[in-house]
């Protein structure tokens, strides 16, 4: 399911324009950007977490010239998916 | 930071930034995420412009052992979510690290390097650890002078030196050194001092081997970083008490000021690395020398002190009457004294028979001892006559053999 197709569905559900919809989820990408940017975890009840964690740090090898490499420390966003979904996924 | 972020929450943030209601923004959450969930389920991967694609993976049954009974068991397959945020997401939550760049790490760097610096990172800004480069000579320095580096007197001063440091072994500050060196740690200093073995050691050819010469070679560099560490509990009890910075550069003065030979000044800096060392005292003396000028009237003594040694008459210092006393430290040791002094290390003899009453060891004064630096005449002490030279180094052997034999 491609992102038109969502906001369609979406759109559909709620009764709503693609536009408005769209636009909900511009704003929402901008608030988990901007709150996970602030290292804080949004959680989405029977969906999953959005997390931020930070990774160290290492030293890794290339994979092709076998040089090392330091590859600097990072923040990541993860997804840790809730047990309700998990339960209905497998 | 670090807080969770309720679905409430989210709808009222996302209100904000729109010109819908918490509410609306709720409802809208709570579809949009069933309509991903179902999507999901049905085996659908999902790509949400702006946040990132959720993938759905099959995760093939595998087998296994049951942990408790040992018995073998298979785990059943399932479906796997795997996130990956959209690229401006992706960026927007790494934007503190966003400046740093994979790196190639030079094929010089040993993993063990590598190591040390992480062990070494949270003290990366001790000042102790201003020099650590000069891992190398350290290590020839151990291999050459038998086993001194264990420092065994606790060190009574604010600052004590790292035992570890490479500059520790270093002749410059023997007393805290064993005793049980086979060779007499003091003769080892006064080697390391570079100074010229007088004339000729005819009566005593042992004292000073080419070869512990040669062992001490490296460790000469090692009191670059002395002067500026060694200043503060060094000012000598009978100074009058001016403000710390001024008698910094009084300090160091003198003891350039009282070098007495070209000769020796050439053969005791062998290693270049030495060379600004003792730029820095003559810095320091002309600085000292500008000060007592605009200072006039109250120091009238030191100045002339400070002067005459420019003419290179050494006596002239003990023309003082008061009684010179300074502090020995683990950086100062009787030959450095008398080095300062008298011109010559060799002279640390008569620094010693002046205080034996207190010093045991004159390889081992403990640090902060003050010790009285007797007038030049007493002793008949001259850097320039190679005979009293001469005499000084055959006393000095007689006190370090005498404890020994």
């Amino acid at each position: 399911m491609d992102n038109k197709k969502l906001v369609e569905t979406v759109a559909a559900n709620l009764g709503r324009s693609t536009e408005d919809v769209g636009k909900l989820l511009d704003s929402l990408a901008g608030v988990l950007s901007t709150r996970c940017g602030e290292m804080d975890t949004v959680v989405i009840p029977s969906f999953g977490a959005f997390e931020p964690k930070k990774r160290n740090e290492r030293v890794m090898l290339h994979p092709s010239t076998g040089r090392r490499m330091l590859v600097p420390p990072r923040v990541v966003l993860s997804f840790k998916i809730s047990q309700v979904l998990k339960a209905k996924l497998k | 930071m670090n807080s969770k972020i309720t679905l409430v929450e989210l709808a009222r943030l996302m209100a904000e930034s729109t010109s819908t209601t918490s509410r609306m923004c709720e409802l809208f959450l709570r579809e949009l995420f069933t309509t991903v969930s179902q999507a999901l389920i049905d085996g659908e991967n999902v790509k949400i412009k702006g946040i990132g694609t959720f993938k759905v993976t099959p995760v093939k049954p595998r087998k296994s052992v049951n942990v408790t009974t040992g018995d073998p068991m298979e785990i059943k397959g399932y479906n796997k979510v795997t996130f990956t945020p959209d690229k401006k997401l992706a960026e927007a939550v790494n934007q503190p690290f966003a400046q740093f760049e994979t790196v190639f790490i030079n094929d010089a760097v040993s993993d063990e390097k590598l190591a040390e610096i992480d062990a070494r990172y949270p003290s990366a800004f001790d000042e102790n650890k201003e020099n650590p480069t000069p891992s190398a000579p350290s290590e020839e320095i151990e291999q050459n002078v038998s086993a001194p580096e264990p420092e065994p007197t606790p060190v009574p001063e604010p600052e004590p030196e790292p035992v570890v440091e490479p500059e520790s072994p270093i002749a410059s500050e023997p007393e805290p050194e064993p005793v049980t060196d086979e060779e007499p740690v003091g003769r080892r200093a006064l080697a390391a001092f570079g100074v010229p073995m007088g004339p000729e050691p005819e009566p005593e050819p042992e004292p000073i081997k080419p070869s512990a010469i040669e062992a001490m070679k490296e460790p000469e560099q090692t009191p670059v970083a002395s002067p500026q560490a060694v200043v503060p509990d060094s000012r000598p009890a009978n100074e009058p008490d001016d403000e710390e910075e001024e008698d910094d550069f009084y300090r160091p003065a003198p003891r350039n000021a009282y070098t007495p030979t070209q000769e020796q000044i050439s053969k005791y800096h062998a290693g270049k690395k030495r060379r600004w060392l003792w730029l820095l005292p003559a810095l320091l003396l002309v600085g000292v020398l500008c000060w007592l000028f605009t200072r006039g009237g109250g120091k009238a003594d030191d100045s002339s002190e400070n002067v005459i040694p420019e003419a290179d008459t050494v006596v002239a210092e003990v023309a003082e009457p008061a009684v010179i006393t300074d502090t020995v430290t683990t950086q100062i040791v009787l030959s450095t004294l008398s080095d300062k002094y008298y011109g010559s290390p060799w002279f640390w003899v008569y620094i010693y028979e002046e205080n034996k009453s207190f010093i045991n060891d004159p390889d081992n004064v403990p640090p902060g001892t003050a010790v009285v630096i007797p007038p030049a005449e007493k002793y008949g002490i001259d850097a320039n006559d190679p005979a009293s030279l001469k005499k000084a180094q055959r006393r000095s052997w007689e006190i370090l053999t005498q404890g020994k034999r």
